[in-house]
């Protein structure tokens, strides 16, 4: 891992300069707002009986499924249509170190963006004299909704990665990760509301341990649990070595 | 060159190689993740939040001797759900988390969670109604080895005029998990041999089958007593006498007074206006006066089509705070003046009317020979009539710590515990609020119910117009920085 450094500065320097960077990051940006404006108007017009912060996470997953795969599908999916993925693997770099700091790169962006997403409390609290600080602070769920985003940010980077690896047009990498997103946050909900039959007592287990609003749930409540760590961890270290296998194979 | 060398194998092998290296990570993150599902750490940071369990909440998860199950019928969140359903599926969900943390032993949960969607699954639905025999959508059945509890909304959120106020699903759920993890069951005695309503009666007049079923629901025992035969049982939560037409022999009044007296006991009466039950001077050494006459109401807001009384006023006290809060009526065919008109001879008995008709009603006295209903001034009672009345005394132990004593509640509204009336929200609400607090159930935990917040932003429409553009600052941060990168770049 001794390039992996230098690897990993190229990739961030390389998405600063990219223009589908910007453009990627201004429009979540501007979703983000959307649904935190319209969330506000909900919240003036009527009574809630949970605090704004943690009803806006609750949404987190229609940005992830757009945003992951604009960050990601060009990675490698790009550098295969250009044949630099060649030229970078012929030097003395291994294709670990080249899938970590694509991923790595991806990650910090993916996660900077959402802190863009974290100073929209403090601007209405300071933009307007009838927000209640108290109401939109809420440090408990605003940490915990935030640590959540980016460890779950991990499998769902990860994802992408692969999605890129496994073709060379960007388009198809990123309806891929589209696919494979949708599955990953919604499926074991979906799944779990099905009637199941005989395996619906098997599946009650493994279907809440991968559903990913119940670990948004806990950790906007403030309950910190090492089975979410563990679970982005895992699998976006399992998701990450398909990657270098696909990419060794096809190389 | 070796063998392995040579293209034609090179290749399979490497295929090989990468297939099992793909298996075996698989394999090693399946293992690990099967591990940390079993073993793990949790800590709770905000320990303030609502969903925290208390102390004693959690002291009696850890002694759970036998597995708990729960179901939970509370519909999915839909576009079509209310804000109520939406509160009490997040509530009882998340606090239902809690408990099965709390009750984890060893890698292993004492409390299993099962969540039923009764329109989405309506075959589980289906099953567990065979199985618990309850059709209850919105209940939460706590189910041990042989045992239930059903837990309904009303006794996991307060209402205040129909809007959640409190959450108190905690006091609900231990209370739940201890019954049905208890190995005694409560005996509610109905006495018998004066033709009272019975408890294996089905008709809707006189029977009293739906208390008797319900009872059951909430693992307690109903059993008919017969005084004549002898004394209360040793084992008895809560004595009710239901509406008697014949009078009591005078040695089973002698059994309810030493059952009140040396066993510090719990006595309801119910009394229907006309009958001399012999009952009537055991209640004056109480305090209480039940005089033989008749409630004639005549506010329209106060009698329903069919005829029955409709009560609407409620004072405030244990019994009756659920009906108080819910602004909800009460049912009965007819209503008898309970009054706390004398002096208890009891020392250091405590008297508090419950109920009463309305302004507009009044006790007529000669109501067997009037044709038409009249209030005859000095002879009958004018309104608002006492409808019921709580007598209680304080006992005091030798370490001079004060213990609670005996309890009767006389209601003069003979049937409002009939078949008939049981539908309604308001005497069923009553029903068991009397049977948990005469027989003490209701402190078997006690858990401060926790205030609902409600998040409401004070924001005008000039402030919301402002901060639709104060929001898009960020993105137009991010662009101008595009921009200029982009300019920087090419220049």
């Amino acid at each position: 891992m001794r390039h992996f450094p230098a690897l990993l500065r190229h990739e961030l320097r390389s998405l600063a300069h990219a223009p589908s960077t910007y453009v990627a990051g201004v429009l979540f940006l501007l979703l983000m707002a959307a649904i935190y404006y319209l969330l506000l108007s909900q919240y003036a017009a009527e009574q809630f009986s949970v605090p704004p912060g943690e009803m806006f996470f609750q949404a987190f997953w229609l940005p992830v499924l757009f945003m992951v795969p604009l960050l990601t599908m060009r990675s490698l999916a790009e550098e295969r249509r250009m044949h630099t993925l060649e030229t970078l693997l012929s030097a003395p770099v291994t294709t670990t170190e080249v899938i970590l700091s694509k991923f790595v790169a991806s990650w910090v962006l993916y996660c900077l963006l959402w802190l863009g997403v974290m100073i929209f409390p403090v601007i209405t609290v300071y933009g307007t004299s009838g927000a209640d600080a108290r109401l939109l602070m809420h440090m408990p769920v605003l940490l915990g909704g935030y640590a959540f985003v980016c460890i779950s940010g991990l499998l769902y980077i990860a994802a992408g990665i692969l999605s890129s690896t496994l073709t060379r047009s960007q388009l198809v990498a990123g309806i891929l990760c589209f696919g494979v997103l949708f599955i990953l946050l919604l499926g074991p909900r979906l799944i779990g509301t099905q009637e199941l039959g005989p395996w619906s007592e098997w599946l009650k287990e493994p279907l809440h341990y991968f559903d990913s609003s119940a670990h948004r749930d806990s950790f906007t409540r403030g309950v910190l649990d090492t089975r979410p760590f563990l679970y982005y961890l895992s699998n976006s270290s399992l998701v990450l070595m398909i990657a270098a296998l696909v990419v060794e194979s096809k190389s | 060159m070796s063998r392995l060398d040579d293209f034609r194998y090179a290749t399979p092998l490497r295929r090989l190689n990468k297939l099992v290296q793909l298996l075996l990570a698989l394999c090693l993150i399946a293992g690990v993740n099967a591990l940390a599902s079993r073993h793990y750490f949790r800590a709770d940071l905000a320990r303030q939040g609502v969903y925290a369990l208390s102390p004693e909440s959690m002291a009696y998860l850890r002694e759970l001797k036998a597995p708990v199950h729960v179901v939970v019928t509370i519909p999915e969140q839909g576009d079509s759900a209310d804000s109520g359903q939406k509160l009490l599926r997040r509530y009882v969900k998340n606090l239902l988390e809690e408990y099965r943390e709390a009750s984890r032993r060893g890698g292993k949960e004492m409390l299993s969670v099962e969540y039923v969607d009764p329109y989405r699954n309506p075959r589980r639905a289906a099953e567990l109604a065979r199985q618990y025999k309850v059709e209850q959508v919105n209940a939460v059945i706590f189910s041990s080895a042989n045992r239930q509890r059903v837990v309904g909304p009303a006794e996991i959120l307060e209402f205040e005029n129909l809007k959640p106020v409190a959450y108190k699903g905690e006091q609900a759920f231990t209370s739940a998990i201890l019954e049905t993890a208890s190995e005694s069951t409560p005996v509610i005695y109905f006495t018998s041999g004066h033709g009272e309503m019975s408890p294996e009666d089905v008709s809707p007049g006189r029977g009293l089958s739906v208390v008797a079923a319900e009872l059951r629901a909430r693992n307690m025992e109903p059993r008919l007593l017969d005084l004549s035969r002898g004394e209360v049982p040793g084992d008895a939560a809560l004595v009710i006498v239901a509406d008697p037409v014949g009078s009591f022999l005078p040695e089973e009044v002698v059994r309810l007074r030493s059952y009140l007296d040396e066993r510090s006991g719990r006595l309801v009466l119910l009394l229907g206006a006309g009958r001399e039950t012999g009952l009537e001077r055991f209640l004056l050494r109480w305090g209480i006066s039940a005089d033989n006459m008749l409630v004639q109401e005549r506010a329209a807001d106060n009698v329903d089509s069919g005829g029955a009384i409709i009560v609407r006023s409620f004072a405030e006290s244990p019994v009756t705070d659920i009906l108080r809060r819910n602004k909800a009526p009460l049912l009965a065919g007819q209503a008898r003046p309970i009054s706390a008109g004398q002096m208890a001879s009891e020392p250091g008995t405590r008297l508090s009317v419950l109920m009463a008709s309305s302004a507009k009603s009044w006790a007529d006295a000669g109501w067997r020979n009037e044709t038409e209903p009249l209030f005859n001034p000095g002879i009958d009672q004018a309104g608002p009539v006492p409808l019921a009345v709580l007598a209680q005394t304080g006992a005091r132990s030798g370490t001079g710590i004060s213990l609670p004593g005996a309890r009767i509640l006389a209601i003069g509204l003979g049937d409002v515990f009939s078949n008939r009336y049981m539908g309604s929200f308001g005497n069923q609400a009553l029903f068991f609020s009397i049977t948990s607090w005469m027989s003490d159930r209701e402190q078997l935990i006690a858990i401060e119910p926790r205030v609902i917040e409600q998040y409401q932003l004070s924001l005008s429409r000039e402030e919301l117009g402002r901060l639709a553009l104060l929001l898009c600052v960020p993105a137009g941060v991010l662009a101008l920085m595009g921009l200029i990168t982009a300019l920087l770049r090419r220049y």
